[in-house]
């Protein structure tokens, strides 16, 4: 891959491990979880066991206190699975359903839930978009009712990853009047009363995870759960974005990656007018294409990776990685599927899959408008 | 109990081998190195050997400065500390000078028992598990898909074409690893982390009061024949193809 420059030694080792694992435990599931429309959720406590749930928590609730390019290693190595649906499920969990609850909550929650997400033992889920507010999470409904024993929460959830099978839905409520400083957030043991799995939701792609639609009635949870401070839940958000949408772009370029590298072998082997595909221009000309813009999204996403790890302020860097990668994805999989024929048209090659997984990467964790809002935003040019 | 594991380097099974134009070895550019993977058999044997008895994993290898990286991994799955012979009399060592150096090792630490892979996949020689057992004056059990240990007792499974061999043989003793005898863990990430904390000594041969002595030396190294190309055999009735094919497969291949 010759990226081993920007790692460490340990990192490189990790990632060899990474991918010792990846191909001998989570490859093989592809075709089955895909069929299923759901990963096995057994494999949490797998790799609960193997320390790679919690690699940048805290190694006193039960993670590995690494930093985030040890996490950009198991990122990486995660999304090279090809199962798209299943890293973004894992990612779920460890990313964008727990940021929040490690940044912002008290140590008593982080003592009862933050060890049970690095084991493996409770998985998680993150409830923001409702089916009548996405990007606009500032107008969310979902109401946290105080109540003698705590609250009492009413309302639905829309697109949620790990819908059916997540223990823990870290949950966006209004507890206070409109606006983003009425937002809090509150965890939801699934088996709590009056909460519910409104129906599974079926999908273009990402077909090994689960999306749901998740409903609320009365459902009472304690004091406690509250993730820090009640209207606070939207800047606690906030603060896990950056990573968030790094970690968007890194799912799309390595899986921009893998339908290049699909291409590559597939033009080689393809014979048409008595020669290997790869020797038209037509055809390596877009090969050339594809491994450009590859590497040009994965050098802002690492650019982003040093920032983050410098402790600098990278949203806009992060916007930018977010969109551009996907985008990128989206012109890397149409050359893939064209360089494939007919064949790239068909449910036996990862590149059909690769297709029709990448569409998701300009909409979920914000959308690509959005991210371009929020780099006029960051480049100070918003007009109110 | 004190537990050591031999280890060696060797070029990953899907590297792409390329022997050196003077046939001095291979060409070590662009090459992933790996822990032979029956050395891992012998590894996790190790670490379940610790974990059901106590003790400590001391891990041996010899090779060049890239071979620390294996010690690390040894580490990283859950070994102690390690012991790095690099050398450069050693680096092409055939299995007598490579068994006298673990064994000059070897015995300056304590050691009830000793695990080897029961080859190496680079040369495929066999020879130093047993060489290593001889030089110590211990017995040795080689090539071994289940091992008890009841108290200075190893009992062994050894797999023989159409049956299998139980052996017992007393403590200290040799055992070297087939496929079968366990499933290596990986080395996990908090492993990988602790590994580069781990000691390992590194030591020269003179160091371990060894003169390298080879009995013998690799003349010469050749890449096996390269394939022919395929035929194709042409025409439009599909039985003078068929004769044709079998013309060949007689006189050509002499296969039938």
């Amino acid at each position: 891959m010759g990226t081993e420059y920007f790692f460490s030694d340990e990192q490189n080792a990790f990632r060899d491990m990474m991918r010792r694992f990846i191909q001998k435990e989570i490859e093989p599931n592809a075709e089955k979880w895909e069929e299923q429309g759901c990963y096995d959720k057994a494999i949490f406590k797998r790799m609960g066991d193997l320390g790679l749930l919690g690699i940048n928590y805290p190694v006193e609730y039960g993670g590995q206190g690494a930093d985030l390019k040890t996490h950009l290693v198991f990122w990486e190595e995660l999304c090279r699975s090809g199962i798209s649906g299943f890293a973004m499920s894992v990612m779920a969990h460890t990313d964008y359903g727990s940021a929040s609850l490690v940044h912002a909550g008290s140590h008593e929650l982080k003592e009862k839930y933050v060890k049970d997400i690095c084991s493996g033992d409770k998985l998680f889920a993150i409830g923001i978009t409702e089916p009548n507010h996405g990007s606009d999470v500032a107008t969310i409904e979902t109401r946290a009712k105080s109540v003698e024993d705590g609250y009492s929460i009413s309302g639905s959830k829309m697109f949620i990853t790990n819908g059916t099978q997540a223990d823990v839905v870290n949950t966006v409520v209004r507890t206070g009047g409109p606006g983003v400083k009425g937002v809090s957030l509150v965890l939801v043991d699934t088996d709590t009363e009056g909460f519910s799995v409104g129906r599974k939701l079926n999908k273009m792609g990402m077909l090994s995870s689960d999306t749901a639609e998740l409903v609320y009635e009365d459902c009472v949870v304690p004091k406690e759960n509250l993730i820090g401070e009640e209207g606070k839940g939207f800047y606690y958000l906030m603060a896990g974005l950056e990573r968030e949408r790094l970690s968007g772009a890194v799912l799309s370029y390595i899986m921009a990656e893998l339908a290049l590298e699909d291409s590559i072998e597939y033009a080689k082997t393809r014979i048409q007018f008595g020669t290997p595909i790869i020797s038209f221009q037509a055809v390596n000309h877009m090969i050339a294409e594809m491994a450009t813009e590859i590497e040009a999204g994965r050098q802002l996403a690492y650019h982003t990776v040093s920032l983050m790890n410098a402790g600098v302020r990278c949203n806009k860097e992060a916007s930018m990685a977010k969109y551009w990668c996907a985008e990128m994805l989206l012109r890397v999989v149409d050359k893939a599927v064209q360089i494939h024929g007919g064949y790239g048209f068909i449910r036996e090659y990862r590149v059909e899959r690769l297709y029709r997984d990448a569409k998701l990467q300009t909409i979920g964790g914000g959308t690509n408008q959005v991210m371009r809002n929020v780099i006029i935003s960051e480049m100070g040019l918003r007009v109110k | 109990m004190n537990i050591v594991a031999c280890v060696k380097q060797v070029p990953d099974t899907e590297a792409l081998i390329k022997v050196k134009a003077d046939g001095s070895g291979i060409e070590e550019g662009g090459i992933k190195w790996v822990m032979s993977p029956y050395d891992e058999f012998g590894v996790e044997e190790a670490l379940k050997t610790k974990e059901k008895f106590g003790g400590e994993v001391t891990i041996v290898s010899i090779g060049p400065a890239r071979t620390m990286e294996t010690v690390r991994t040894a580490l990283a799955m859950g070994a102690e500390k390690g012991i790095h012979i690099d050398d450069p009399a050693l680096y092409n060592a055939d299995a007598y000078a490579t068994a006298s150096a673990l064994a000059a090792a070897i015995k300056g630490i304590p050691h009830d028992i000793i695990f080897c892979g029961m080859r190496a996949i680079d040369d495929d020689s066999g020879q130093v598990g047993s060489i290593l057992a001889e030089l110590l004056g211990l017995p040795s059990v080689t090539v071994i898909t289940k091992l008890d240990i009841e108290g200075s007792t190893a009992k062994a499974i050894k797999p023989i074409e159409g049956a299998q061999l139980l052996i017992e043989t007393s403590l200290p003793c040799v055992i070297t690893a087939q496929k079968g005898l366990n499933e290596p863990r990986y080395a996990s990430l908090p492993g990988i982390m602790k590994a580069k904390k781990k000691p390992v000594e590194v030591k020269k041969a003179a160091d371990l009061g060894l003169t390298v002595e080879q009995k013998s030396t690799v003349a010469k190294m050749s890449p096996p024949p390269a394939r022919p190309p395929g035929k194709i055999i042409q025409g439009d009735d599909p039985a003078a193809k068929a004769a044709e094919v079998i013309r060949l497969l007689r006189e050509e291949a002499k296969v039938i």
